[in-house]
């Protein structure tokens, strides 16, 4: 790579951030875990914890929170893609917390609402500190109030009011 | 929140996106291009228009889709487009029509990428001001014409210049207001100009602006036929920034040690980091730091593979040819060109928390990688940051509160001044029992 001027563009930049909030997060909190689905976000993700430990495997778990209604290839990818890397996968399934009755069907069938509390559910079960997400900024405004670290009180909740410096 | 799929729908067919479409390539160049990008700081009082010009910026430069623009359309509900509902994203802040924390938005044009922090204005929040302005190349601070130079406008100005944002913009807005007076434009123009030449303020622009109608935003407005200097968007464009950056001094502050400890990678033993400053090569003699060892650069390996040179703001692994002992907050940098180690800081501290800072407080500091416990010595000075007033006398910081702090570490930092070296210039404080982070600091010399 020669770049005589000294300048990264927006991607490389963008990246050389990510690996380095990444490395930190190892280096300071003991147990994170990166949210993988398959999906194309969490595909980003993955990518970047890879380059930022590489050759070295990724030092932590992945974790999908299974709402059971992902296309079977997703499924197989995700599964593909975690013993190429040699990292451990945990998955948290909405359908078996359902069973459990520690969460109820929505009415309209999304499982989008309910796969939270299996998630902080898996967290403390797992006695994870730190949670790797993507997310994109320009989904919804409150999401540009985010900082990369996004601290949660006991319940999982939000302060935006009151986020760390 | 975190990435969690949604609900695949059968039946229903996903938009075929065609990657080679002018959209799709368009959206690659931008992303792929080595364009200078601009980090932008605003603030502004409250009502001085700040979300409405961000909210023009993000439309003209066509940030914005249509969905969105066509949905703040539909909310607004004045004559016009009210495009600070573009930007106020928190209910409370739509509730009360004022921004409460800080927000990032990206846009881009051609020339530049921007990143752009949106940080209220109000005093109590000083402290987001300061977390959204610490990294920004430029600031822009609001002021409606109306009112002229407030209070707040001075403290912005002076904040940014603390930060050493090094180019600071004055837009004056609302000129509509005030019938697109020259005589009231160069009245606060020339009042700033006065308060800024008290600072260390490298460069100042000021420009006449309605954030609302868009005039000398994007283009040249024909209300302002006297004002001859550019629009708001060309000077963020063409601003040169590249001088701005220390490739001069090599600072490698070292993150995480990697060793794969595989068959494969049986030996490999790299030092991961973020270059703050500097240009390193494979080859290049360095020493590490605290130890003083000096060893050559083996190899230098990017997110890519190996890549022949480092820069800021990279992150790279560095291997030695040494296998010298080299632990997380250690420093890489070379051997003529080392920075000051020390174990007293000297420094200006923004304070963050509820809780006063006091002298003999005990506290962490957090420079760079490395983290020390230290003790509060002397507090010389509290800034009013109004008056530019140092008090001596007082006795703790408040929140939001700027002063002069005397501390001891228990170990040695590696500093250099924040004036020559943000990334090395600078520090957080920390409270070890919640972890939460109290201050900042920068390291400038007292004068």
């Amino acid at each position: 790579m020669t770049t005589p001027d000294y300048r990264l563009s927006q991607l490389e930049t963008l990246e050389a951030e990510s690996i380095h909030v990444i490395r930190e997060v190892v280096a300071e909190l003991e147990r994170p875990v990166l949210l993988f689905s398959g999906g194309k976000d969490s595909i980003v993700m993955l990518e970047l914890a890879r380059k930022a430990f590489a050759p070295a495997r990724i030092p932590f778990p992945v974790m999908h929170v299974d709402t059971g209604l992902n296309f079977p290839d997703v499924l197989e990818f995700r599964d593909k893609r975690v013993a190429e890397l040699g990292v451990q996968l945990i998955v948290a399934s909405v359908p078996d917390a359902i069973a459990a009755g520690t969460v109820k069907e929505e009415p309209n069938g999304s499982r989008n609402r309910i796969q939270t509390p299996v998630l902080l559910d898996a967290v403390e079960e797992h006695g994870f500190t730190a949670l790797f997400g993507g997310a994109r900024r320009d989904e919804d405004k409150a999401r540009a109030k985010e900082r990369l670290f996004s601290f949660r009180d006991e319940f999982g909740q939000w302060d935006p009011k009151n986020q760390r410096p | 929140m975190a990435d969690i799929p949604s609900a695949a729908q059968p039946g229903i067919t996903p938009p075929v996106i065609d990657v080679h479409s002018p959209v799709a390539e368009h959206a690659v160049e931008i992303a792929t291009a080595r364009k200078d990008i601009l980090r932008i700081a605003t603030a502004g009082s409250v009502d001085d228009g700040k979300s409405t010009l961000i909210g023009r910026l993000l439309y003209d430069s066509k940030a914005i889709f249509e969905d969105q623009y066509e949905a703040v359309e539909r909310a607004s509900k004045g004559d016009y487009v009210d495009l600070a509902l573009l930007t106020d994203g928190l209910r409370a802040e739509r509730e009360q029509g004022i921004t409460i924390d800080v927000a990032y938005r990206y846009f881009s044009t051609p020339r530049r990428t921007f990143i752009l922090a949106d940080t209220p204005g109000h005093v109590q929040y000083t402290r987001n001001m300061v977390t959204g302005a610490s990294t920004a190349d430029l600031a822009i601070v609001l002021v409606d014409a109306r009112k002229g130079m407030l209070e707040q406008s001075r403290r912005h100005a002076f904040l940014a210049s603390l930060l050493r944002v090094p180019h600071l913009v004055v837009a004056v807005n609302k000129m509509d207001l005030v019938g697109w007076s020259e005589e009231i434009f160069e009245a606060i123009r020339d009042e700033f100009s006065a308060f800024a030449s008290k600072l260390n303020v490298p460069d100042l622009t000021v420009v006449p602006i309605s954030a609302l109608h868009g005039d000398n935003v994007v283009s040249h407005s024909t209300n302002t036929p006297w004002y001859e200097g550019t629009t708001l968007l060309h000077h963020l464009e063409h601003v040169h920034v590249a001088s701005d950056r220390n490739l001069v001094d090599p600072r490698f502050p070292v993150q995480y040690v990697i060793r794969p400890q595989s068959d494969a990678h049986h030996d490999y033993r790299g030092y991961a980091g973020t270059v703050a400053s500097g240009v390193l090569r494979p080859g290049d003699e360095v020493q590490v730091l605290p130890s003083g060892l000096t060893t050559t650069i083996a190899g230098i390996d990017g997110p890519r593979g190996p890549v022949d040179e480092a820069f800021p703001p990279m992150s790279v692994t560095i291997r030695l040819d040494d296998d010298v002992d080299v632990s997380r907050g250690d420093l890489i940098c070379r051997p003529a060109n080392a920075p000051t180690a020390t174990q007293d800081i000297d420094a200006l501290v923004c304070w963050m928390a509820d809780e006063p800072l006091r002298p003999r407080q005990r506290i962490a500091i957090k420079h760079t990688t490395r983290t020390v416990r230290a003790v509060v010595k002397e507090l010389t000075y509290r800034l009013d940051v109004n008056t530019l007033h140092r008090d001596s006398e007082a006795g703790e910081l408040g929140l939001n509160d700027i002063g002069r702090v005397r501390l001891r570490a228990t170990q040695p930092l590696f500093v250099d001044d924040y004036m020559r070296n943000r990334a090395t210039g600078r520090f957080i404080l920390i409270d070890e029992a919640t972890n939460a982070t109290v201050g900042a600091g920068m390291l400038t010399p007292a004068s």
